[in-house]
């Protein structure tokens, strides 16, 4: 790239309001369904987390018995709020750091649309009883493949828009954008051919089920939320990247090894899948220590800006949630500990610090960041960023320090009859319940936000207009 | 790294890698996969499931019983031993032999034990060390057998005699391995005795027997367990199921039906019986279905020792203690 290059695209360059404009349609529309998933999964989830202290809650409703709540609500927390929040998380970093107008909005709002609609069809088939017997891929057949074609829309757009950029070197939050987007189709296709259209025979299917959750995890939802985590540090510290080399070997090393992770210890398979999987889970130790080390570097003597920031406090125990998991992944992976550990309430602890915790921060963070700018309008409230910080925190650490620390004591002892999991602890239930309050919180503030932006727009009155004639009918009538 | 290019290309170069091995790799290693004689029989495992089993395939992968249960025994590794089977004639030399074995061993004990058939002579120790241990007793026309056991925290607990192998799932589909234990394992359900599912979970060999009888009772067991966890199992965490049975009215002074489910002291007394719909009944079928018990090649179950019937010697055989 020739610096006359640079300074014609500078020239031309739209500013940041601008930008926003173009990719504001969009990027509310998938961050306000994904917060009405939010509300849904948090509701859904309480109810199956109750079932567990009372088995008798709701068993006589075949649509709402544990076994169907709780794939519902799993799925609308990963199809309907993680995944569809990283999309406009997606969308809008690509376009800030780009400096491109986002391409095709329209076509993207449909898009959106349609991701909803499938997420919508895939929750209700489970609730009915049409689950697929694939964790993470519960979707049934008649509403997975809408997904792909929704997101095969949305990832073109977002490939189109990155391609399109003005600001020609790519920063480290656009190399993981560029991975996630480009490995989910092609996990999801296979996930999609093999277990739904043309399903493989026998256990082969749990090898593809396990592929698709090991890569789903470390290489579409760990790069989504790294993304927003190179963005938010150096941006909001005000401090460059500690070390570029660092962000390139972590990044390498990631793309490398995290497609051969999933395949659990112990799986009725050959076991040359079962070391290759132990060992590529105990090497992503690396690049989770390259990361963290980097980001934590770069934050080096600005910690005090975590302070009054959302984002940063986001950030920050994002990061950390985030090394716990990868921590805990690797040393309990191998075949020693996964005896006593797999099939433990150990698992459940694993999904829920990786969605609930980590992506799921790093992704607030981000939303923290960029909402205001979405909505031209600063955060209408101070407090209610803190009771969501402070619920997911204490609520994360409350559940994960009860469901995982008896299932590490337990992990020794020989269970009766084999039931590796024991009870679930009433305080495992507060846990989840802390951080569903605080969802529910964050939930608020992004509707009161949109308020405020609408109302800003002087819309105001066509709405109260709208909701006046409304009562007018109704009191006619 | 400022090459958009660059990064596409190795992204889908390490995507390539990663599918080539474990998607590709997984349908050439497992694709055609078959089933197998069970060892030392000429039966063919698996077979598929009889009609009404796979109905309740359905049933139980709808209202998600394997986010609680797994369809899994796992194996750590496997130990040898060995046996003496048939003493033969010659006492004296098999005394001997066996005082060589087992100094500590005083005279008296020695004679009596090759009395006591089978007589272990290894245990818990490799095939070499078992074979050499056999050695002296073969070379003096004692017949022995090389015995094995498999071991494993599952196998322990009574979960199965041997580990899973991808074979056992060959027609489940999809198949339901499970990632959390919340309940016990159901990969043997199917072979269990009705007393065992209550408390100790433990596979018994006797229940193997497909006494017709025993069917109707674990049927029932099964049956009841879905009706209310709580009344079978104390203190079990298991939702109860009635959405699979109907309650209904019991006209005065008739018999109630057949079909009707007993709950012993929970059994409604106020003119109402419970009868187990079609999906409650496929569902149990399923679980009956439920056995990774075949012994195969690949994993084998381990089988008492053959000890031919003496001619002279009308003893019974009792397992002897090691000595």
């Amino acid at each position: 790239m020739t610096a006359a290059n640079d300074n014609t695209n500078c020239a031309a360059a739209p500013t940041n309001a601008e930008l926003d404009a173009s990719c504001r349609g969009p990027v509310a529309f998938l961050l306000i369904s994904a917060s009405l998933w939010l509300v849904v999964a948090t509701v859904l989830g309480l109810i199956a987390a109750w079932q567990l202290q009372a088995p008798g809650f709701l068993a006589g409703c075949q649509w709402f018995t544990h076994g169907r709540v709780k794939p519902a609500a799993f799925n609308a927390l990963l199809y309907g709020f993680t995944l569809q929040a990283a999309f406009a998380v997606a969308l809008w970093l690509i376009v800030r750091l780009g400096r491109a107008a986002l391409s095709g909005p329209f076509s993207l709002l449909i898009a959106s649309k349609l991701w909803n609609l499938g997420v919508t069809l895939g929750v209700c088939g489970v609730l009915l009883g049409d689950n697929s017997g694939h964790e993470w891929f519960e979707m049934p057949r008649y509403a997975a493949p809408l997904l792909l074609v929704a997101y095969l829309i949305i990832g073109g757009h977002a490939l189109v828009t990155m391609h399109a950029r003005r600001e020609r070197g790519l920063f480290a939050t656009q190399w993981y954008l560029l991975l996630a987007l480009l490995w989910f189709p092609w996990i999801y296709s296979t996930a999609l051919w093999l277990l739904h259209v043309h399903p493989v025979r026998g256990i082969t299917q749990s090898v593809v089920n396990w592929w698709f959750i090991g890569n789903l995890q470390l290489l579409v939802l760990v790069p989504f939320a790294l993304a927003c985590a190179f963005y938010i540090v150096p941006k909001l510290t005000a401090r460059p990247l500690h070390s570029r080399d660092l962000a390139v070997f972590g990044f390498w090393t990631l793309v490398l090894l995290g497609g051969w992770c999933g395949i659990p210890a112990g799986a009725p398979i050959p076991a040359w899948f079962i070391t290759v999987s132990i060992a590529a889970t105990a090497l992503t130790l690396g690049p989770a220590l390259a990361v963290t080390g980097n980001l934590f570097m770069t934050w080096k003597g600005a910690f005090s800006r975590v302070r009054n920031n959302p984002a940063l406090a986001f950030a920050l125990i994002g990061l950390v949630f985030f090394l716990g998991w990868s921590l805990r992944a690797a040393f309990s992976g191998f075949r020693g500990p996964a005896e006593g550990l797999r099939f433990s309430n150990l698992a459940t602890a694993q999904d829920q610090l990786l969605l609930a915790g980590a992506v799921s921060s790093l992704l607030f963070a981000a939303v923290y960041e960029l909402a205001p700018r979405l909505a031209s309008h600063a955060w209408p409230c101070a407090g209610l960023p803190r009771a969501h910080f402070w619920g997911t925190l204490a609520g994360t650490v409350l559940a994960q320090v009860s469901l995982a620390a008896p299932a590490v004591f337990a992990a020794k002892s020989s269970p009766v009859g084999g039931v590796m999991a024991l009870p679930v602890p009433m305080l495992a239930f507060a846990g989840v319940a802390l951080v569903g309050l605080a969802n529910l919180a964050f939930v608020a503030h992004v509707f009161w936000l949109a308020a405020c932006h609408f109302r800003q727009c002087r819309c105001k009155e066509n709405v109260l207009a709208l909701f006046k004639g409304q009562a007018d009918a109704e009191a006619a009538s | 790294m400022t090459r958009g290019a660059l990064i596409f290309v190795g992204v889908l170069f390490s995507l390539a890698c990663s599918w080539a091995a474990l998607i590709f790799g997984s349908q050439l290693h497992l694709g055609a996969l078959q089933p197998a004689a069970i060892l030392n029989s000429s039966e063919l495992y698996p077979a598929p499931r009889p009609g009404l089993a796979q109905q309740g395939a359905v049933v139980y992968r709808a209202n998600g019983c394997f986010y609680c249960h797994s369809q899994q025994v796992r194996q750590g590794g496997i130990t040898f031993g060995a046996v003496i089977t048939d003493p033969g004639t010659n006492a004296p030399a098999v005394v001997a032999a066996l005082r060589a074995r087992f100094p500590s061993v005083s005279a008296d004990t020695a004679q009596q034990t090759p009395g006591k058939l089978p007589v272990v002579i290894a245990a818990d120790t490799t095939a070499a060390a078992a074979n050499q241990a056999m050695k002296p007793f073969t070379d003096i026309e004692v017949k022995t057998e090389l015995t094995f056991k498999n071991l494993g925290a599952d196998i322990a607990a009574g979960l199965g005699p041997r580990g899973s192998v991808a074979r056992d799932y060959l027609f489940d589909n999809p198949p339901l391995p499970g990632s959390l234990r919340a309940g016990p394992d159901l990969a043997n359900v199917g072979s269990r005795a009705p007393e065992k599912f209550v408390g100790i979970w433990s596979f018994s060999p006797a229940a193997r027997t497909n006494d017709a009888l025993q069917a109707i009772e674990r049927e029932r067991h099964h049956l009841a367990h879905l009706y209310n966890p709580a009344a079978v199992a104390k203190g079990s965490t298991m939702p109860a199921y009635p959405f699979l049975f109907e309650k209904r009215p019991l006209k005065p002074g008739a018999k109630p039906s057949p079909d009707a489910i007993q709950l012993g002291k929970d059994t409604p007394s106020d003119g109402f019986e419970i009868i187990p719909s079609s999906d409650a009944k496929a569902l149990v079928a399923y679980l009956l279905s439920l056995r990774h018990d075949a012994s195969l090649a690949e994993r084998a179950v381990p089988r008492p020792p053959r000890i031919p019937t003496p001619s002279t010697n009308a003893a019974p055989s009792a397992p002897a203690p090691k000595p």
